[in-house]
């Protein structure tokens, strides 16, 4: 075979031709809502610790959880766990009945989700993108992707992870720390200094530069015939033609964040995870993203499950409601969607350590507001060994000839509630087998 | 009682009324005197009481109760206990019955209280003699009464050891239940005994050497017994210190009644320390001018001693001088004790005129000759002036000993000699490298073939002609990759090898559409059809004998389909050989005969015969046309390869090298070759494989962190982990532990970069049976090498120990002695404590990544199956039971028992099989340790120490290892996922290619960087771009590489805040341009973002202003190598240089290789005139680079957007 020939023989266009297209195709409309902020609790938390309460007398070995049923609180549809006897004393800490009374009204609880995995990576996987396979984006990126494909940051993230994969379809910009002078510099690269008004280039320069470039780009693209090459060129040109103003004004939100309340504040986790909202915040109010992905960690409670959990669990959700406060406070409140997860939920005993395991069924919560979706609603459930129960596909009510809720049909519902199911981008390249369920009505 | 009492009257009542109303009439009342209704009837109780005790039951009147309303007369009743009531609240109820029968009731309280003391006696006063310091006395017993308490607790503070002499009040004390205290006094008086008679007793006598002329004694202390006191004890001690020899001392003692007592004690001072002396210093003087002895100033000895103030000294120098060179002088010194003590000095004559050589020299060799720096000789006496020669070989010396002799000569002429030995050695190893690969095909019939390997290129420093050879096979090369191993020999012996892989493919049919033109143009001339005596001289015009097999001769001129149908006969069978052949030899009754008559010395017929058989077997073309990869230019291909394994430019030599190649893309494959030999000796290349590891293991993230150390090391495993806690400044103790955390940390990747730097085999990243470590780690590790300069040592000076000084040991060990067994990346203290484990977790972590970084299986992936039941697991150890959990534990669990010896944080423990050891209802929690289930992979017992070392082993020899280091490489250089099969296909051979190469990293990266997957630029017109969909490497630069390519393309840097700060790229801007902290930021950003694209943008504009006006005003600049500040635009020269600078920079910034009168030049050129006409001259103050505020030329401002204009392009940013 000759040397220059090998390669052309079995090679197939593959997904790059659709990795291309779409980068090309990238919605031009204005985006305005809803944001979506996606909270990940990362390691695999505990649904009987709040939204899906069982207590003693169930699971497998009789102790499923350490509080007794008769103690389960309820708010209007939504049941929830009470602290572990361990923890009943403690009245300094953040409570299930704190967050569900403040939010019900605008929460839907999905319980009885089999993830089908005890994988961590697998989980975070199903649980962000919806499916298992690994060549499927995050919604996140599918959303942003779909919906706001020409802001500067479709997407920002906390951190490099399973859940909020881009499969190239947009740039995923991680923002940590949120260094002001070093995003502020990048904001106004052509000023000499932070803080001045000095430019490299004069207005006119710059332009002539600018209008060098684009032709040299054109050029460039217009030559190029290794569709590789082709699609970095054009995500190179792409990330040019993105609208640098939005980043100076996320600099100015970032230098105007809110401040958690005092609860959060004392709380590092909880602050830190507070922290990434403002992030997120800031850069949707800039118009500069459409979608984010922030998250806590330390939810792998495989010893001392009750003492290390469930404080955990408790800064989590005191950090979405102060987060969601904040949200109501600045004026996106009603224009933005929350959804909350988890790799998978946590096995139906403790452990020789007292800790808990991988099990596969887990359970997801999304916030909005009615204008979006309809709130205090519980769907799904599990039974007395926290194991998914079948719903009726038509009406959710359990229903042993119904099917299992999946991965598959959270996401199914969720790309339906943010109007992106039946786009080709969509269900074209990246479908499920699943009906829409009515989840968010 | 009072309540039976009333009820019974009430009984009575209704029987005989008189009497009981009598008998109540106190308490009765008619409340309805005259005609009006009655009211409710309502008792009102008498007021509650509160009354002190009188007894334990005390006897109260309740009062009397009251009433209104009912009607007719009242009888009152309560429950007050007739017995009387006890301390505390009491509730009396009250009943009133009116003439109805009408009742009411209501509730009075009683309280009874104690508020009065016990009556308490004190037993009577005592007094008594003393038994001692204290003197038990028996104080007898209080007595006491209380109105309610009959037993009140009684007690008392007498002395719990006795009585001192004097009195001493004892208080005696009751309490009643009820709390009240009542107190008496008792006194108690002791006398004192007799005292007997005053006596004393010395301290023993004492014996003590001397320290000085009076020495200080510590007496010790007399004892005193009877006597009265107070008793005063004194001594007659010399007041100055005691002198030598022996001296009373006489003690008294003298009690309150003046009677005295006295002993004596003997103190004794002795002196038996020799002075101290120390000789006058060495002294040396030239021989007297008349020869013999020589008399000699010695100078004066210093002396001391403890305690004679003037010992005698003396020494033993010969009386009539002394003789030619070295003599001793003792001197003493003795006390007036008789102690002596002595030292020497030496006394040197020098005899008159010598001469001395240096000392030998022993040197390795630099060439054929060695200049040697020999140092210089000395001279003695003579007269002046003396000069000193040498007759050392003036071309510098030769392999072997040579002799120099020194020579002087004095003004008299008078000369005298010594020798120096100049020893000239050669261990160093001639270097050679191997030919390039070559790859041939074998022939149709198979079988060895013959190749030609070509000639390596190789030197000495001293050999001129090295023996070179080869292992190459004699009966030529068999099919797949044989490894040839040339060696060049010095004349000392010295070897060095390298390898040369020599890849034989099988047979592979020639494409018949490449045989078309040898039809047309050579074989078709031998049947030419206007030579009747051929075979066109038959096989034309219509059938049958032109369509004999349907073959007839076709118009002129012949073309494919005619091959076509050519071969198509060709492989018909004629009895054993082609049809053709068997025909045109006059066989199978050909009406023509035979028209090769002069078989066999025909060379036409060997040709004809040849093709004949090779279009007989020719392969009918692929479905798509010849393709086209674009690889560019040589020096477009060099520029590309240089970038991505030294983040430079070309130098010279090298664009010299790609140059000479004219082209030609075998010859230019062979320069790039042998130019990436020298790349990959360059440090860039190594912190680049570096930085593709970490992208891998991650293990940076404890890198700066200086925390990790105390984190993950067991203080009682290495007890020095905290050394520098102590003896060292606070700032120095935090510069130790940064360096020593680092150490720790880099292991893993310094171990990458050794190994590849030595060309070691790359397997050994996982079978390494040795640990990198630092200055630092190595004190933790208890590593010594001999070396002042590692371990970091008491010299307390960082500058003289690099924490970048990493070197392989094997010999770490614990404080308790046991030898830590290395494991390659897998054994290091970093990769274990990156990836920790858990008591239920057990070491299945690590054996996860294990498999995912050094074999390349993702094992969580695998549990991505769909229809898992875990609500119905099976067993209760499933990972060990139920198959849908063991279809994934069976494989990584035997994994996982191969780190039981390591804890949760890697501190290696042996013998631990705990964890893995563990059962639960008699079912094993693990499976046992090794490398598959399969028994034969089980661990050796005899490795179970070692359970590390062994598994490096076995994945070194594993496959898949190899496979995984190719995909790491290939994706690392090109960004390319190998997923398609043509990539896969690649991999396989590239891989191939690596282990027959003996795991030769180098070697690897040379055939991605040389392939296509990495070359390609562009595909050619008319190509199907879907069939290279997978071809070209279209990475975007990490910020590592950016910040290095900035450096070496432009000379400047990129700053986040100003001069002389840290890299924008390695600090604020890291993570927003995609870096990873390999922590919780894991995978680089391979999609550009704004904020990647601003970075770019400031980068151009910043970077531009920083170095444009300094290169135009620097002759030596590196940007402006053909203009000047001063060449504009003018159609004439200054155009022209302007037009070739702006070639130099598409080459040097973005290596694209365009003629001057390419059109893009022409853009760039339009450019530089456009910013021009805009007619600014104010520069800002950041970007004159030393020149002036006005670009008076109208140049500096232009040029800067030029460079913007490129510094913001594609290509500077993508590989």
């Amino acid at each position: 075979m000759k040397r220059r020939d090998f390669m052309r023989m079995t090679a197939t266009a593959g997904g790059l031709l659709a990795v291309g297209g779409t980068r090309l195709a990238l919605a031009q409309q204005a985006f305005s809502g809803p944001y979506w902020l996606f909270i990940e609790a990362s390691g695999g938390w505990d649904p009987t610790s709040f939204c899906d309460p069982k207590g003693f007398g169930l699971g497998v070995n009789g102790d499923i959880n350490n509080y007794d049923q008769n103690d389960i609180g309820q708010i209007g549809n939504i049941r929830y766990a009470p602290p572990p006897d361990s923890f009943v004393n403690d009245t300094g800490l953040f409570k299930n009945q704190d967050f569900f009374e403040a939010h019900y009204q605008r929460l839907v609880v999905v319980n009885g989700i089999n993830h089908g995995t005890n994988s961590h990576s697998v989980g975070r996987t199903a649980s962000w993108t919806g499916s298992r396979a690994r060549n499927y984006p995050s919604l996140g990126a599918l959303i942003a992707s779909e919906e706001a494909g020409d802001l500067s940051m479709p997407m920002v993230a906390n951190r490099s992870s399973e859940s909020s994969k881009t499969n190239g379809l947009v740039p995923r910009t991680i923002v940590r720390g949120g260094d002001l002078n070093a995003i502020r510099e990048i904001a106004f690269p052509n000023r000499t200094n932070v803080g001045q008004t000095n430019q490299y280039h004069s207005d006119n320069v710059r332009g002539l530069i600018e209008s060098a470039s684009f032709g040299r780009r054109q050029r460039l693209l217009g030559e190029q015939r290794l569709l590789r090459v082709q699609s970095a060129l054009a995500g190179h040109d792409a990330s040019r033609n993105r609208d640098v103003a939005s980043l100076a004004d996320f600099v100015n939100n970032l230098n105007n964040t809110s401040s958690p309340n005092s609860y959060v504040d004392s709380r590092s986790n909880a602050r830190r995870m507070f922290e990434q909202a403002q992030t997120a915040f800031a850069a949707f109010e800039a118009g500069a993203a459409g979608t984010a992905q922030i998250d806590m960690g330390g939810f792998d409670t495989h010893d001392d499950h009750d003492a290390r959990h469930y404080p955990r669990l408790m800064d989590y959700l005191a950090a979405v409601d102060n987060i969601i406060d904040d949200a109501m406070a600045r004026g996106i409140g009603n224009n933005l969607i929350i959804v909350m997860g988890s790799d998978f939920g946590r096995t139906n005993k403790y452990n020789d350590d007292n800790g808990k395991d991988h099990w596969s069924h887990t359970s997801m919560m999304v916030w909005g507001a009615p204008a979006h979706l309809q709130g205090d609603r519980v769907v799904g459930a599990t039974d007395d060994l926290q194991r998914s129960m079948m719903v009726n596909p038509n009406t959710l009510a359990l229903d042993s000839n119904g099917v299992e809720l999946s991965p598959e049909y959270m996401h199914q519902a969720l790309r339906s509630l943010a109007g992106i199911d039946m786009n080709p981008g969509v269900s074209g390249a990246f479908p499920f087998a699943e009906q829409v369920l009515p989840i968010f009505v | 009682m009072d309540t039976l009492r009333i009820t019974t009257c009430a009984l009575l009542g209704a029987l005989a009324l008189t009497g009981c109303v009598q008998q109540e009439e106190a308490q009765t009342d008619i409340p309805n005197g005259g005609g009006t209704p009655p009211g409710a009837l309502t008792i009102t109780p008498p007021a509650d009481m509160q009354q002190e005790a009188t007894a334990a039951m005390s006897m109260i009147d309740v009062g009397q109760a009251s009433a209104t309303g009912g009607d007719g007369a009242y009888v009152f009743s309560n429950d007050a206990p007739a017995t009387g009531f006890p301390l505390g609240a009491a509730m009396v109820n009250w009943i009133v019955t009116d003439g109805t029968g009408a009742q009411d009731t209501a509730m009075q309280s009683v309280m009874v209280s104690d508020t009065t003391a016990p009556v308490i006696t004190a037993p009577p006063d005592i007094q008594t003699m003393s038994t001692g310091a204290t003197t038990m006395v028996n104080i007898g017993t209080a007595t006491a009464s209380d109105l309610v308490d009959p037993t009140p607790l009684m007690s008392n503070d007498s002395p719990a050891n006795g009585f001192p002499l004097g009195t001493t009040g004892v208080t005696w004390t009751a309490t009643d239940a009820s709390g009240n205290v009542s107190t008496a006094m008792q006194m108690i008086t002791i006398t004192a005994a007799n005292p007997g008679v005053l006596a004393l007793t010395a301290p023993g006598p004492i014996t003590m050497e001397g320290t000085g002329p009076t020495t200080s004694v510590l007496l010790g202390a007399a004892m005193a017994s009877g006597g009265v006191p107070p008793i005063t004890i004194t001594n007659d001690a010399p007041a100055g210190g005691f002198p030598l020899g022996a001296t009373t001392v006489t003690w008294t003692a003298v009690d309150a009644d003046m009677t005295s007592a006295t002993a004596t004690q003997v103190v004794t001072i002795t002196d038996t320390t020799a002075p101290s002396i120390t000789a006058p210093a060495d002294v040396s003087a030239a021989q007297d001018a008349g020869g013999g002895n020589t008399t000699v100033n010695l100078g004066t000895p210093t002396f001391s001693d403890l305690v004679d103030p003037a010992p005698a000294v003396s020494n033993n120098a010969p009386a009539n001088g002394f003789p030619v060179g070295d003599s001793t002088v003792v001197w003493t010194a003795t006390d007036a004790s008789g102690n002596a003590a002595s030292d020497t000095q030496t006394v040197t004559i020098n005899a008159t005129f010598a001469v001395t050589a240096p000392a030998a020299i022993t040197m390795e060799a630099t060439g054929p000759t060695t200049d040697v720096t020999l140092g210089n000789a000395t001279a003695n006496g003579g007269v002046a002036p003396v000069t000193i020669s040498n007759d050392a070989p003036a071309g510098g010396f030769p392999l072997g000993d040579t002799t120099v002799t020194w020579t002087a000569v004095d003004a008299t002429m008078a000369s005298v000699t010594a020798t120096q030995i100049i020893t000239i050695t050669d261990t160093t190893a001639p270097s050679i490298n191997a030919p390039a690969d070559v790859s041939a095909d074998q022939d149709a019939g198979g079988g060895n073939v013959t190749v030609i390997l070509g000639t390596p290129t190789f030197s000495d420093l001293v050999d001129p002609n090295p023996s070179i050879s080869n292992n190459a096979p004699a009966g030529g090369f068999p099919l797949g990759i044989t490894t040839v191993v040339w060696t060049a020999t010095d004349a000392s012996g010295n070897s060095a090898t390298d390898t040369q892989l020599v890849t034989i493919n099988a047979f592979s049919a020639e494409l018949c559409s490449d045989m078309v033109p040898e039809f047309v143009n050579t074989i078709y001339p031998l049947m030419d059809s206007t030579n009747p005596l051929l075979c066109s001289g038959c096989h034309t015009g219509p059938a049958p004998l032109a369509t004999a097999n349907g073959w007839g001769f076709p118009t002129e001129p012949p073309d494919a389909d005619d091959f076509d149908l050519f071969r198509t006969i060709a492989a018909i069978d004629g009895g054993g050989q082609s049809l053709i052949i068997a025909k045109s030899t006059g066989g199978l009754g050909h009406v023509g005969g035979d028209r090769w008559p002069n078989r066999p010395n025909d060379p036409d017929f060997d040709l004809f015969e040849d093709f004949v058989n090779r279009a007989a077997v020719c392969q009918a073309d692929p479905p798509v046309s010849t393709a086209t990869i674009d690889l560019g230019t040589g020096y477009e291909q060099l520029h590309k390869v240089v970038a991505a394994l030294g983040s430079r430019t070309p130098t010279v030599d090298e664009i010299n090298t790609v140059n000479a190649a004219n082209n030609d893309q075998q010859a230019i494959d062979a320069a790039l070759d042998a130019i990436m030999d020298g790349l990959m000796n360059e440090d860039a290349f190594y912190t680049r494989v570096a930085e593709m590891y970490n992208d891998l293991l991650l293990t940076d993230r404890d890198a700066n962190d200086r925390g990790s150390v105390d984190n993950n090391f067991d203080l009682d495993a290495f007890a020095n982990r905290d050394y520098y806690e102590d003896n060292f400044s606070d700032d120095l103790q935090r510069d130790l532990r940064e360096d020593a955390n680092y150490g720790f940390a880099k292991a893993p990747l310094e171990l990458v970069k050794y190994v590849v730097s030595n060309n070691r085999p790359f397997s050994e990243i996982v079978s390494a049976d040795y640990t990198m470590v630092n200055p630092y780690s190595a004190v933790i590790y208890g590593v010594d090498a001999g070396d002042p300069s590692f371990p970091f040592s008491s010299d307390n000076n960082r500058a003289n120990h690099d924490r970048d000084d990493f070197r392989p040991v094997n010999d770490i060990r614990q404080s308790d002695s046991t030898l830590v067994p290395a494991a390659g990346i897998m054994g290091t203290h970093a990769f274990l404590a990156r990836y920790p484990s858990t008591n239920t977790n057990v070491n299945r972590a690590r054996a996860r990544y294990t498999f995912d970084y050094f074999l390349g299986i993702d094992i969580e992936s695998l549990a991505s199956r769909d229809g898992l039941d875990l609500d119905n697991v099976i067993g209760s150890v499933p990972t060990y039971e139920d198959p849908q959990c063991t279809v994934c534990h069976e494989t990584m669990d035997p994994i996982a028992g191969l780190f039981t010896n390591r804890d949760n944080f890697g501190e290696y423990d042996r013998g631990n099989t705990f964890q893995h050891n563990r059962t639960l209802n008699g079912v094993p929690r693990m499976v046992p340790a090794g490398y598959t289930l399969n028994p034969a992979d089980e661990l050796p017992s005899s490795e179970e120490d070692t359970a590390l070392q062994w598994l490096g082993g076995r994945i070194a020899a594993d496959d898949r290892f190899a496979e995984r280091t190719v995909r790491t490489v290939f994706k690392g250089l090109t960004g390319i996922e190998a997923t398609t099969a043509s990539t896969t296909a690649f991999i396989n051979d590239t891989k191939n290619r690596f282990v027959a190469a003996n795991f030769d990293f180098k070697r690897l990266v040379k055939d991605v960087v040389g392939s296509d997957y990495f070359l390609a630029r562009n595909l050619a017109i008319g190509e199907d771009a879907n069939a290279y969909a997978d071809v070209g490497a279209a990475r975007l630069i990490t910020a590592e590489e950016l910040d290095r390519k900035i450096t070496q393309v432009t000379g400047g840097n990129y700053q986040w805040r100003g001069p002389n700060s840290n890299s924008g790229l390695r600090g604020r801007h890291y993570l927003l341009y995609g870096g990873i902290d390999s922590d919780e930021v894991l995978t680089r950003t391979t999609d550009p973002t704004a904020l990647i694209d601003g970075i770019q943008e400031r980068i151009s504009n910043q970077v531009a202003c920083q170095r444009v006006a300094a290169d135009l005003y620097d002759n030596n600049g590196t940007l402006f190598p053909f203009v000047d500040e001063t060449d504009i635009p003018d159609g004439g020269a200054g155009e022209a240089a302007i037009r070739q600078n702006i070639q130099f920079l598409h080459r040097h910034i973005l290596g694209e290789d365009f003629a001057l009168n390419d059109p893009e030049i022409d853009n760039t050129y339009q450019l530089f005139l456009d910013v021009r006409a805009e007619g600014e001259t104010n520069i800002q103050s950041q970007c004159r680079g030393g020149g002036s505020s006005s670009d008076t030329n109208g140049t500096v401002i232009p040029w800067m957007a030029v460079v913007t204009y490129l510094l913001a392009d594609y290509r500077f940013l993508y590989e």
